[in-house]
């Protein structure tokens, strides 16, 4: 990390994660959300964002947890994932969003190699604090499409339509 | 203008005019030799030239110069037609569509198919001989008139060694400056190679440049006596009133070709004003209009609630807008099936001469218009059946004479709107299917009981099953691992149908119908618990009641056994179980089944949003659509519903008879 740069803070089941802003594109207060028979629990379904239809990524199973329950904080954050030179836009369910912060260069240390409860490859590297560390996610690697689209048809595969199929 | 984007216009536009072309040489070879024939080739050739000198591609401008001098000299009836000039301009447009292409994906010109460029260049100088001669000869005309202003166009281009020869061009521009004033001039860079391969003492440069002077075009050619070896130096005067008339087509092509083109092209729309918009850009628009749509319906609502005055008929009016930009948005995504057929007599050409057959393409409807996307889509299937019909459809010239029938076959290609679908015919009349022939393949390949019975219909639907063959060898041309089950699997992915009519010895003819657009549907909302789906409409065929007349997961519809499913059981989500239970018959294809929902919503116009990526590989869903509230419904995949309500009945059935065994 060279310069400054802007992270958004989101919590997500009572932890604390930064993501860089220059992939968000907006957050939207939780919506009604489309769900979609049969798909694997990280995907919660689709919701309408001014006429483009956007799947909805429960970010808390895609970390191996429970389905994060929706309450009145409840946000969908709207990323940019480029995959081969395509932008999709992927909604992703958090428990709320607390701030952008600015962070100086040194401000954010290397990731330690296990210990942060996720992938490795999922994290960038980790926010000092004055109590601990915040996991800064690599929302890419989060939200590999090509990881995503193997398991949605990895999920179809076990289900009733695609055994009949 | 971005250049890779105006390179893609150029891309663009060539293809466009080497299709002109090819169905003008098209048309020279059957005979029809007439100057509006020539003229639509020269323009096309012409064009092109001048296209791909705006951006210095010297290669496509060397060799598209040599094709245009050829039919400078066919269009002032220096050289007749034959056979032989056609197939040369035919092989030279074939390789002016592979420079094209291979421009397109940025490859390097120069070294595209070099050795085939010399060949046709030194077949093409053969038909320019006495070219030299010719020029001199209006050179010599103009000598007459010398002593007055004149513009002239000088294309030089020095020979490599020119330097190393000791001249300087520069001087040569100098000295044409002092002769006279030059108007405008533009230095071709095109043959510059990169630095590390730059020979500082070779002349790489080109420029075109125009003179206003009183010298003559002796005086003006004595200029560059000295290094006219391996020099090509061009002179042409562009104001002279005598020359005016040739000169012209040359020099404001695009006027010209617009002139031309009106004339040339009678029948079609080309004349009308066209505006070239990416298609990026309408799909913004249609899905705008869409949100557009939605959201007056939920106004239209609001409105009833309200029970203003006045109110209510402005938002139906304002509906009724609306729907008309919708209408005409959709429509702008329209381009005539004429896209796709121009590409058939080419194919029906070669292939014909390939199989020695004689084949007389017949084409109607070419300006039926349906969805951009779909025209995409339909080539390769209908390449498929084309050639199938060549291949197998139409005999042999002997086999048609012992038949009784004309030496020549007909192959029609024909487009036309029913019922808001769009029709397409490919009809031969060759000898048809043989039903006797597909059943006994059917039977070997296992695909039916040896002891099937089937209808006449149910036969010829056997040689779209995967793996079918009918032909007792596979030639290059039908056997290219594509069979007739692609060519089906293709048009229902347009939400189309196939249906085959044949009559043994006399022809068979494929229809395929298209819905007009892929954009937009008529849908039937359903709804499970608080989970709405739709169905296309096209496929319901009633709805009904659901009671308890069921046998397992048959129902007895008036008598009749009728497989169904429960949507709530088969997507894993809780019915809302308060007794109450509707069901939809569908029917796709020979398939029919029920599907048990908790209520009907009803019809709705369904402007379809694909999944995307991420959500394509989802089965069970061929896409989404956003409701009156703005939220989204999923679009059923019902073909993969059948299936498995099907498979599922028969397999109850077996339990069902193992159960009653048992007792």
């Amino acid at each position: 990390m060279a310069d400054i740069r802007q992270f958004l803070m989101f919590n997500l089941g009572g932890e604390t994660y930064g993501v860089a802003i220059h992939a968000i594109r907006e957050i939207l207060e939780y919506p009604g959300v489309t769900a979609i028979p049969l798909a694997p629990a990280f995907l919660r379904g689709v919701i309408n964002l001014r006429g483009a239809v956007v799947p909805v990524v429960d970010l808390s199973v895609r970390f191996g947890r429970t389905p994060t329950a929706i309450n009145r904080r409840t946000c969908i954050v709207i990323v940019e994932v480029s995959q081969g030179g395509d932008v999709s836009l992927l909604g992703v369910i958090v428990d709320g969003v607390t701030e952008v912060r600015e962070v100086e260069e040194g401000e954010v240390e290397h990731q330690p190699a296990f210990g942060t409860g996720l992938r490795n490859d999922f994290v960038t590297g980790m926010l000092k604090r004055e109590q601990g560390f915040i996991p800064i996610l690599d929302i890419g690697a989060v939200l590999a499409e090509q990881e995503l689209q193997a398991l949605i048809e990895l999920g179809d595969e076990r289900s009733p339509l695609a055994r009949a199929g | 203008m971005d250049l890779n984007e105006s390179l893609d216009l150029l891309v663009q536009e060539a293809r466009e005019l080497l299709a002109d072309m090819e169905s003008a040489l098209l048309q020279l070879e059957a005979g029809d030799i007439s100057a509006d024939c020539i003229n639509a080739i020269f323009r096309a050739a012409h064009t092109i030239k001048g296209s791909a000198g705006l951006f210095g591609l010297e290669p496509i401008v060397s060799f598209t110069h040599a094709l245009e001098s050829v039919l400078v000299r066919v269009r002032n009836n220096e050289l007749s037609i034959d056979a032989e000039l056609t197939g040369l301009l035919i092989r030279c447009a074939d390789y002016s569509r592979s420079q094209i292409d291979a421009l397109e994906h940025g490859a390097d010109l120069a070294a595209h198919d070099p050795q085939l460029r010399r060949d046709l260049i030194a077949q093409l100088q053969r038909y320019l001989k006495d070219d030299g001669a010719a020029r001199s000869n209006a050179g010599d005309s103009d000598e007459q008139s010398s002593g007055q202003l004149r513009t002239w166009k000088l294309d030089l281009r020095f020979a490599p060694d020119v330097l190393a020869n000791g001249m300087d061009p520069l001087s040569f521009l100098h000295y044409l400056s002092n002769m006279g004033e030059i108007l405008a001039m533009d230095t071709r860079t095109g043959a510059l190679p990169p630095l590390s391969a730059l020979e500082p003492e070779t002349c790489y440069l080109e420029f075109s440049l125009e003179l206003l002077t009183a010298a003559s075009a002796a005086q003006l050619r004595a200029v560059f006596d000295f290094v006219a070896e391996g020099s090509r130096i061009d002179i042409r005067c562009i104001s002279a009133p005598a020359e005016l008339a040739f000169e012209n087509a040359a020099a404001a092509p695009m006027a010209n070709a617009t002139n031309g083109e009106a004339k040339a092209s009678r029948g079609n729309n080309r004349d009308n004003a066209l505006l070239k918009v990416e298609a990026r850009k309408l799909d913004a628009l249609i899905d705008t209009v869409g949100e557009l749509v939605i959201r007056c319906a939920s106004c239209q609502n609001q409105s009833e609630q309200l029970r203003k005055a006045g109110l209510l008929e402005l938002m139906e009016e304002v509906g009724d807008l609306v729907e008309q930009i919708r209408d005409r948005a959709l429509n702008l995504r329209m381009v005539p099936i004429g896209e796709v057929f121009q590409r058939f007599p080419r194919v029906v050409r070669d292939v014909s001469r390939e199989l020695n057959k004689q084949i007389d393409l017949r084409i109607s409807g070419a300006d039926t218009e349906l969805d951009k996307t779909m025209v995409e889509k339909l080539t390769d299937p209908l390449m498929h059946i084309v050639r199938n019909a060549m291949d197998h459809g139409i005999e042999s010239v002997a086999d048609r004479i012992a038949a009784g029938k004309p030496e020549q076959g007909v192959l029609s290609l024909n487009a036309f709107h029913q019922s808001g679908t769009v029709v397409i015919e490919i009809s031969d009349d060759g000898r048809g299917l043989d039903t006797d022939k597909i059943l006994r393949k059917a039977i070997e390949r296992d695909l039916i009981p040896a002891d099937a019975k089937l209808t006449e219909k149910e036969i010829f639907a056997l040689i779209f099953a995967p793996g079918f063959s009918t032909a007792d060898t596979v030639t290059d041309l039908s056997g290219r691992g594509v069979g007739m089950d692609v060519v089906r699997q293709n048009i229902e992915l347009l939400r189309g149908s196939v249906d085959i009519r044949s009559e043994h010895g006399k022809g068979t003819t494929i229809q395929i119908q298209l819905p007009l657009t892929l954009a937009i549907i008529d849908g039937f909302e359903v709804a499970v618990n608080d989970a709405h789906f739709v169905l296309p409409l096209d496929m319901v065929v009633e709805c009904l009641e659901f009671d308890q007349q069921h046998f397992g997961n048959i129902f007895n519809l008036r008598g009749q056994p009728l497989p169904f499913m429960r949507l709530a059981q088969q997507f894993g989500i809780t019915s809302e179980g308060n007794g109450r239970e509707c069901m939809v018959v569908l029917q796709c294809g020979d398939h029919r089944a029920g599907v048990v929902v908790d209520r009907f919503v009803g019809e709705i116009q369904a402007v379809i949003k694909p999944l995307g990526k991420l959500l394509g590989g989802m089965r069970g869903f061929s896409g989404s659509t956003i409701l009156g509230d703005g939220s989204v419904a999923l679009l059923l995949d019902v073909p993969a519903l059948l299936q498995r309500a099907t498979q599922q009945a028969s397999r109850m059935d077996g339990l069902q008879l193992l159960t009653s065994l048992a007792h």
